[in-house]
């Protein structure tokens, strides 16, 4: 009850205060177009939809979203499965053949991938000739797979050394039953809660992914609104948004109480 | 490395800050008979397709991308600064509320909420209003994690047995507050201004890319990475061709690289 009662606030917080920023935004309710003296012309009709209408599209804002949510949610679902599965093995693998030579070449093509902006490796993944959802999931894995691992690494790493460990690897325990009955259940709450955090930033990348490699999702459609300045979807997109995330970070902080 | 990285940071910075006299121009002069052309010894970077000098754009975008970067964690970190102090000094309901807000915005995913509080301000403005636009947004949204780092720093401060027995000898707050918890608070502080500024490097490229980022005619590294979209649908032998458009990608990774180097490694991303 107090989850759903949190989880209420945080959204109504929100959406009131975008709400009062949109309200109070230079221009409110009117049309791009028309504030820019160079397109404005005679026979354009003057908008005045209800607040759930899509100004830049003309349509109910559910029904955008419902087209557009299942790219986005296909690639968000495969880039943090792809990000979470080579991250997580890798790190579990340093923790469990420790070499420096391998730990320095790994943090360093990390730090190289944390170096590029997201919508640059887009456009790098372009070049090489791919393009739609499955794109965009390899893009966000790229982008997101080296802060996974770092910070896994260091969660593994610390669980690793910690007495519990030493006491059930001088009980005998074999290595792959170390991790899996000791070092990934001692590791899991902070990795759930990095798990939320890589929620959050995988569908931030969204936008500029499905941007540039022109996949009609969620994130694409943001940043229509936001060229067009249709503030009444891009409110409702933060608020979707917003839920998903709220509810992704609650999953996780529950199943660690 | 950190040495390294320092040098790499200081030799981008003087290449910034000696732009206008190596290129007084500031890569806005158009050179019509020169559209389009690759690297030559009057054009070290070739020219763009308006004619404009790359070299001279780079380096005035590596001014308005190095010098306003920082400057919006700076914004950051002072406001963090300031939310987290007043949070960890007066625990009750402003820490609440104080922490409620900063739960709030390291909540929301950063990415939809800069567009979003970008598409409030028309996109046409003047390109000067864009970029400050573009970087006060950065330094205003960036303040939660700051903040929640230094109410931590401040609790943790006022707990230590130096601060309780200054405190129990009555020294007055704001001594307290200047002389001693100010200077236990600056390398915390420094070293949430060098994770945040390679943040708002990749940000301000990612928007650059996007298009929303500082407009045109004024360069930074964000809108002159648009340039590659042209090249970037023609496969990895154009890419290859075009190597000389591939020079504010190189910038951007050897400054965000440095500054990743520079920021201690328990708070690097």
């Amino acid at each position: 009850m107090r989850l759903v009662w949190r989880l209420l606030l945080t959204l109504a917080a929100g959406a009131l205060l975008t709400a009062l920023l949109v309200r109070t935004a230079p221009g409110y309710g009117v049309h791009e177009r028309d504030l820019d003296i160079r397109r404005n012309g005679p026979t354009r009709p003057q908008l005045s939809l209800p607040w759930w209408y899509s100004r830049e599209f003309q349509t109910p804002i559910h029904q955008l979203v419902a087209q557009r949510a299942m790219p986005t949610a296909l690639a968000v679902t495969g880039g943090l499965a792809l990000a979470w599965l080579i991250s997580l093995a890798s790190a579990l693998a340093s923790t469990r053949w420790p070499s420096r030579a391998l730990l320095n070449t790994a943090f360093v093509g990390a730090m190289l991938l944390q170096c590029l902006p997201a919508g640059l490796v887009a456009l790098l993944l372009l070049v090489f000739g791919f393009r739609g959802t499955p794109a965009v999931a390899l893009a966000l894995a790229l982008a997101l797979g080296p802060r996974v691992w770092q910070v896994s690494r260091a969660i593994l790493a610390r669980a690793a050394s910690s007495p519990c460990l030493l006491l059930a690897r001088a009980q005998g325990f074999g290595p792959w039953r170390l991790i899996a009955r000791r070092l990934l259940p001692l590791a899991a709450p902070e990795l759930r809660a990095l798990g939320a955090v890589s929620v959050t930033l995988a569908i931030s990348l969204a936008i500029p992914l499905e941007t540039i490699l022109d996949v009609p999702g969620l994130g694409q459609l943001a940043w229509q609104a936001a060229l067009s300045r249709d503030l009444p979807l891009l409110v409702q997109l933060m608020t979707l948004v917003t839920l998903v995330v709220v509810v992704a970070g609650e999953l996780a902080r529950s199943k660690s109480a | 490395m950190k040495f390294a990285a320092a040098i790499v940071l200081l030799l981008l910075s003087l290449a910034a800050l000696t732009g206008p006299w190596i290129a007084p121009d500031g890569g806005q002069m158009q050179f019509r008979d020169h559209i389009n052309e690759p690297p030559s010894p009057q054009f070290p970077l070739g020219t763009d397709p308006l004619g404009r000098d790359r070299f001279a754009r780079l380096l005035s975008g590596a001014r308005i991308s190095l010098l306003l970067a920082p400057a919006a964690a700076l914004l950051a970190v002072l406001l963090g600064a300031l939310i987290g102090i007043a949070a960890g000094l007066r625990p009750g309901w402003l820490a609440h509320l104080l922490s409620a807000a900063c739960d709030l915005t390291l909540a929301l995913p950063w990415f939809f909420l800069l567009l979003t509080l970008r598409a409030l301000i028309p996109i046409d403005v003047a390109p000067a209003v864009s970029l400050l636009v573009t970087f006060a947004l950065l330094g205003l949204l960036g303040w939660a994690g700051p903040a929640r780092v230094v109410q931590a720093g401040v609790q943790d401060t006022l707990r230590s047995p130096r601060i309780l027995a200054l405190r129990a000898r009555g020294a007055a707050p704001l001594r307290v507050l200047t002389r001693h918890l100010l200077p236990e608070l600056a390398p915390l502080l420094a070293g949430q201004f060098l994770a945040l500024a390679p943040v708002f490097l990749l940000a301000e490229a990612n928007l650059g890319l996007l298009g929303l980022g500082v407009s045109e005619p004024m360069a930074s590294w964000g809108n002159l990475l648009k340039e590659l979209e042209s090249v970037a649908v023609a496969g990895p032998a154009a890419l290859v061709q075009s190597w000389w458009m591939l020079a504010p990608l190189a910038c951007l990774l050897l400054s965000t690289g440095s500054l990743f180097i520079l920021a201690p490694r328990e708070i690097t991303p």
